[in-house]
């Protein structure tokens, strides 16, 4: 796991244990005050935070988008409902619902999502609280609301943009496909000036990895993307096509060269801490002049189904 | 630090913080006229200072245009909507504790987000003072705690979405703006073709194309047409040079080519070329195009570190010896 990663679950984990510690100290001053029914309510949401961040975040583990969006949705928006309707500060859940709509959430869901629970909130305040009062939590509210979504759109179309650049894939940090298409091109280009040899060499993750969770799934083929880069020489690259098959493209390298190369990835993969990477295939295919950028990933594609 | 600047194009950070303070503005224009339909006028005249306030720093940024180094005025005027909140809160403690809400909501989307939990945190201290001189300790613990908790899921969540941001910006070569490479990917490209030239005993030459007087284009011309113009001239460039060579933008005003086999001659020939071609086309609405191109080639032995450097110096040179010729005539 690198260390981005652990650096989101430790701020995620951080981030629950802050707030269970605060509800934590809400709930002894609900004791003190003798509102038992709002300290019990309070101490079930800590229960539950504390409870998740043990059995996730703290374990590095990553929770199912579904659990995250059945779970903390629905309980931030009737805490948010239930604090409304007393009156309380709890209304504040009301306003985190907005933010939490938005990141777990696309942002086509949340523009549904966000107005119709604010026309649900907003009734709920009007019938609940007095005029007087009511005016505050609305301004708030109004404000969250549109800043959530307004920032959502913004942040979907940068993210849009930045996908349409972006070179490197994010799990394995080799290139991605969008980058082999444009160095494959020149570099055949370059192979058919030069009359020289140009070979790829195709890899496909073991099947049974298929099996795995995503985390473990993508942890093993970082481990896989770190070990075929150790192998390579300056003038080689390495590929995560979309496919999740790697390719190595290896330019001014003759048959020999490539076999050897072969050789020496497979010593590697022998090495490997993954049994199933001990005795995983390579394949590898040659450009011939006319060969189109499509025609030979194809080809990878099809030399990699009959290794396999 | 982390902040909107590192993650969204300057244009937009401007755009989010001009809407957000009108926006707060608007919202608390309705809310003032209904203080003031119920009698609340102490509150309405307090609260009067904001809205100038507010449209003032709009109207400052929409001036200056640009959003670096702006921390101190959003401070100061994050600082001045956390005091009128605060400084009727004692009267009215409820009503305005709502209010004091807003503080790490704007903060998060104005501020470096250190800062913005800085400055929240001030906020919060107080906060804690004032209430517990008016709603006693239990209360004022209580208030502050819901304060706190609101704070950090917002600090939270602006925290995920900006590593996200800049997650998916680190993985991208490509500048945004005029489709070639981005200077993060140069190094590497310049060294693999160097590698790929010792093999193959073949030279590299590298031009540099640099856009005179860029800053004065981008104060002329909009952000639309710069923004067309970019991606124009780097397809042009790529019209002039052949598909295994490689156009970068490293600076603002300068693309440079990578252009594996190609020796000295070539590249002399390509850069007169290329300075001919692109000053002759049209750039609509630009009325001319002045560049300065400059061309090196690879020596033996020489690390892509060093050529790089060494293109940077002609570059230098050239830029002076182009000064003290225009400061002679």
């Amino acid at each position: 796991m690198n260390s981005d990663h652990m650096k989101l679950h430790t701020l995620k984990a951080g981030y629950l244990l802050l707030m269970s510690a605060g509800l934590g100290l809400l709930v002894l001053l609900n004791l003190f005050s003798g509102a038992w029914l709002s300290a019990l309510m309070t101490a079930a949401c800590v229960i539950a935070l504390l409870l998740f961040a043990v059995l996730m975040p703290l374990r590095g583990r990553r929770p199912d988008g579904a659990l995250r969006i059945l779970l903390a949705l629905p309980l931030t928006g009737v805490a948010g409902l239930i604090g409304t309707a007393s009156g309380e500060m709890a209304v504040i859940w009301s306003l985190l619902f907005c933010g939490l709509a938005v990141y777990l959430l696309s942002f086509r869901h949340a523009c549904y999502v966000i107005p119709a629970y604010s026309a649900v909130w907003l009734a709920v305040v009007l019938i609940s609280q007095p005029v007087l009062m009511a005016m505050p939590v609305l301004f708030i509210y109004a404000a969250c609301a549109v800043l959530a979504l307004g920032y959502a759109w913004v942040n979907e179309i940068n993210l849009r943009n930045l996908s349409a650049v972006a070179n490197t894939d994010p799990v394995t940090m080799v290139y991605n496909q969008y980058q082999f298409t444009l160095d494959l091109n020149r570099e055949m280009t370059r192979a058919e000036r030069l009359m020289d040899e140009l070979h790829l060499v195709g890899l496909r993750p073991p099947l049974i990895w298929h099996e795995l969770g995503a985390e473990d799934y993508e942890r093993r083929l970082n481990d896989l993307a770190t070990l075929l880069r150790s192998c390579l020489k300056k003038t080689d690259t390495c590929y995560r096509l979309d496919s999740d098959d790697f390719v190595l493209l290896t330019p001014h390298s003759s048959a020999d060269d490539t076999a050897a190369f072969m050789e020496k990835v497979s010593a590697v993969l022998r090495d490997s801490a993954y049994e199933e990477l001990q005795s995983l295939k390579l394949s590898c295919i040659r450009h011939e002049p006319g060969d189109e950028v499509d025609t030979m990933v194809q080809k990878i594609g099809e030399s990699l189904n009959a290794v396999a | 630090m982390l902040s909107l600047n590192r993650v969204y194009p300057d244009r937009l950070v401007l755009r989010i913080q001009v809407l957000l303070y009108l926006l707060v503005a608007a919202l608390l224009s309705l809310l003032m006229v209904f203080q003031y339909t119920n009698g609340l006028y102490e509150l309405v005249l307090t609260e009067m200072l904001l809205l100038p306030a507010l449209l003032m720093v709009a109207a400052y940024l929409l001036i200056r245009r640009d959003t670096t180094g702006q921390d101190v005025v959003h401070t100061s005027l994050i600082g001045l909507l956390a005091l009128v909140f605060l400084y009727t809160l004692q009267e009215h403690p409820q009503l305005n504790l709502y209010m004091l809400l807003l503080v790490p909501v704007v903060a998060a989307l104005v501020l470096p987000l250190m800062l913005a939990v800085i400055v929240t945190s001030v906020v919060g201290v107080l906060l804690f003072g004032v209430l517990l001189m008016s709603v006693g300790l239990l209360s004022s613990l209580r208030y502050t705690l819901w304060f706190v908790l609101f704070a950090v899921s917002v600090f939270g969540f602006a925290w995920l979405t900006l590593s996200n941001g800049l997650n998916m910006l680190s993985l991208s070569l490509t500048d945004p703006l005029s489709g070639a490479y981005n200077a993060k990917h140069f190094p590497h490209r310049l060294e693999r073709e160097i590698a790929c030239g010792e093999v193959t005993g073949q030279d590299i030459s590298l031009i540099a194309i640099v856009l005179d007087d860029y800053v004065q284009l981008t104060d002329l011309y909009t952000h639309q047409e710069m923004s067309q113009f970019l991606p124009r001239l780097t397809g042009r460039i790529r019209q002039l040079i052949r598909g295994e060579d490689d156009i970068f933008r490293l600076r603002d005003d300068l693309w440079v080519l990578v252009l594996p086999n190609c020796g000295e001659e070539g590249a002399v020939v390509l850069n007169e070329r290329i300075s001919r071609r692109l000053e002759e086309l049209s750039w609509e609405p630009m009325s001319e195009l002045s560049i300065s191109v400059t061309a090196v080639t690879h020596h033996s032995h020489e690390t892509a570190a060093q050529l790089d450097q060494r293109l940077m110096k002609l570059l230098q040179k050239k830029k002076q010896t182009t000064l003290q010729m225009s400061a002679f005539s």
